[in-house]
C-alpha cells in the first residue's frame, strides 16, 4: 500500500489533469482546475516538512555539538525569530521587509555576483586551445561577444553580421534540437511518472 | 477537444503506445542497444575515484519544482547511491525541494539496505537546501568535505556555474547533465563530462536495462524519428507553397 497508493494518486489526478488539458468538458475541466489548486496547497505542507527537517538536523547537530555546531545556532535563531515575525504580523510588514530587504537580498544578490568570476575562471578552461574543437569555440566565441558591443563593428562591419548569423543560425538549430530531444524526454518521463511505471522515488523503485 | 491540440494528444497517444509495445518486445527477447553515453560510463570510475581516495562525493539536484528532469535525476542517483553504499564511500545528497528530500532518503535508505549496509545510512548526508540557500550551502559542503567528485542534475539555472565552478575549485571531478538548453554551455565549460538533454532521460535504461525504462526510451527515440519526419514533410509542404500540412497541425 505504501507503493500503491501514491502510484494509484499520481494515475488518477495525472490523467484527470492531462483530459482537462486536451477536452472542454465542463466537469473535467473544473475538477482538474481543483487538482491544480490543490498542489499549491500540498507544496506548502511539504514545505513545513522541509522546514520541519531542517530544524531537526541542525537541532540534532547542536545537541550532539558535531563539528560546526555553533552555525547552527545562527540557523535555529534566525529561523524561529524571523518565521514568528511572518506569523505574527505579516509577510508585508515593514519588519518583515526591512529584514528581507536588507539582509536576505544582499547575500542573495552577493551569491549570484559570484557567477562572474566562475564565469570567467570556467571560461579561461574552456577557450583554452587544446584541439581544434576548442580553437573553434574560442573564435566563435570571441567573435560572437565583439559582435555584442559596438568595438565588433569598430574593427569590421563583418563581425556584428557574423555574430547575428552564429546566434540566428547554427545556434538556433542546435536549441532547437536539444529543445525537441528533451522535451520529448519529458514527456515520456511524465506518462512513466502518471502510469506508475517509474518508482524510483518510492522507496529507490524496490518493491 | 480543445483546438489546436489534436497533434500533441495523438503524439501523446503514439508516445504510449510505443512505450508499451517496446516493453513487451524487451520482455520477449531481452535485446537492447544503446549508443555508448561517456557521461554514464564515467559515474562508476567517478564513484571509484573517490572511494580510493577516501574523499566524499556530492550529488546535487537542481529545481525549483518536482518535474521530470527531477525524476530523471533521482533515478541516477539511485544508481550513484548503490554503488557508493556498495564501495562503502561517502555520498552527499542535496535536495532543493522539500518534497525531493524524503524521496532522496528514501533512496538512499533502500540502497544501503540492499547493500546489506543498513547501519552504514546516515539520514544527514542528505540535506535539503532551499533557494538561495542552496548556493551558499554547496559551496560550503563543496570547501568543508573536500569532495572528490561532484554531480549536478537536473533543473539548472544561474547556480550550475556558481556549483561547477566551485567543485572544480574544490579538486572534484564532475559529472552535469540538465535538459535546460541555456545552462549546458557552462556545464560543459566546467564539468569533465556532461549529460545533454535527452541523454539524463535515457539514464535509466543505460543504467538498469528496466522494462519499462526501454520502452520509455523507445518511445523518445520514436518521438525524435517523428519530429525529424515532420520537419521534412513540413519543408518540402512550405517550399511548394501548400498550406496543408501546416493546417492540419494547427487543429
Amino acid at each position: 500500500m505504501k507503493r500503491e497508493g501514491p502510484r494509484l494518486v499520481a494515475l488518477v489526478t495525472g490523467l484527470i489533469v492531462l483530459i482537462g488539458h486536451f477536452f472542454t468538458s465542463a466537469p473535467i475541466k473544473a475538477a482538474s482546475a481543483e487538482i491544480v489548486r490543490w498542489r499549491i496547497i500540498v507544496a506548502a505542507f511539504a514545505l513545513a516538512l522541509g522546514g520541519f527537517n531542517m530544524l531537526r538536523l541542525h537541532g540534532n547537530k547542536i545537541s550532539q555539538k558535531r563539528p560546526n555546531w555553533q552555525y547552527s545556532i545562527i540557523f535555529v535563531v534566525a529561523f524561529v525569530a524571523y518565521f514568528t515575525l511572518g506569523v505574527t504580523t505579516s509577510t508585508t510588514s515593514p519588519g518583515y521587509k526591512y529584514i528581507w530587504q536588507n539582509l536576505y537580498q544582499p547575500a542573495a544578490s552577493t551569491m549570484y555576483s559570484f557567477t562572474l568570476f566562475y564565469m570567467a575562471s570556467a571560461c579561461w578552461r574552456a577557450f583554452r586551445i587544446r584541439n581544434w574543437q576548442s580553437g573553434v569555440l574560442m573564435v566563435t566565441g570571441a567573435a560572437v561577444l565583439l559582435g555584442q558591443v559596438g568595438l565588433g563593428a569598430a574593427i569590421s562591419p563583418a563581425i556584428p553580421k557574423f555574430s547575428a548569423w552564429v546566434i540566428a543560425v547554427p545556434n538556433a538549430a542546435a536549441i532547437r534540437a536539444i529543445t525537441i530531444g528533451g522535451s520529448l524526454g519529458m514527456v515520456v518521463m511524465s506518462i512513466r511518472v502518471i502510469l506508475g511505471l517509474e518508482r524510483t522515488y518510492m522507496a529507490g523503485g524496490k518493491d | 477537444m480543445v483546438s489546436g491540440r489534436v497533434g500533441s494528444l495523438v503524439l501523446l497517444l503514439a508516445l504510449t503506445g510505443t512505450l508499451f509495445y517496446a516493453m513487451a518486445a524487451f520482455k520477449k527477447t531481452g535485446k537492447l542497444h544503446v549508443r555508448r553515453i561517456a557521461g554514464l560510463d564515467a559515474i562508476d570510475d567517478l564513484i571509484g575515484r573517490v572511494t580510493e581516495m577516501g574523499r566524499p562525493m556530492a550529488f546535487v539536484l537542481g529545481g525549483t519544482e518536482l518535474e521530470s528532469q527531477g525524476f530523471a535525476s533521482m533515478r541516477v542517483l539511485s544508481h550513484v547511491a548503490a554503488q557508493v553504499a556498495r564501495y562503502e564511500a561517502k555520498l552527499f545528497v542535496v535536495a532543493p525541494l522539500p518534497e525531493m528530500e524524503p524521496m532522496c532518503q528514501e533512496i538512499m535508505k533502500t540502497a544501503y539496505m540492499t547493500a546489506g549496509k543498513a547501519e552504514s545510512y546516515n539520514p544527514s548526508d542528505v540535506m535539503y537546501m532551499p533557494g538561495d540557500a542552496s548556493k551558499a550551502g554547496v559551496l560550503g559542503l563543496y570547501q568543508r568535505e573536500k569532495v572528490a567528485g561532484a554531480m549536478l542534475f537536473g533543473n539548472y539555472y544561474y547556480e550550475s556555474m556558481l556549483f561547477a565552478e566551485a567543485a572544480n575549485l574544490a579538486g572534484a571531478s564532475q559529472i552535469g547533465g540538465t535538459a535546460n538548453y541555456h545552462q549546458l554551455p557552462f556545464f560543459v565549460a566546467s564539468c569533465d563530462y556532461t549529460l545533454i538533454a535527452e541523454e539524463i532521460f535515457a539514464a535509466g535504461t543505460y543504467l538498469s536495462k528496466e522494462p519499462s525504462e526501454v520502452g520509455g526510451l523507445t518511445a523518445q527515440e520514436m518521438g525524435k524519428a517523428l519530429a525529424v519526419l515532420v520537419m521534412v514533410v513540413g519543408s518540402v509542404f512550405a517550399t511548394l507553397g501548400n498550406d496543408v500540412f501546416v493546417n492540419l497541425l494547427k487543429k
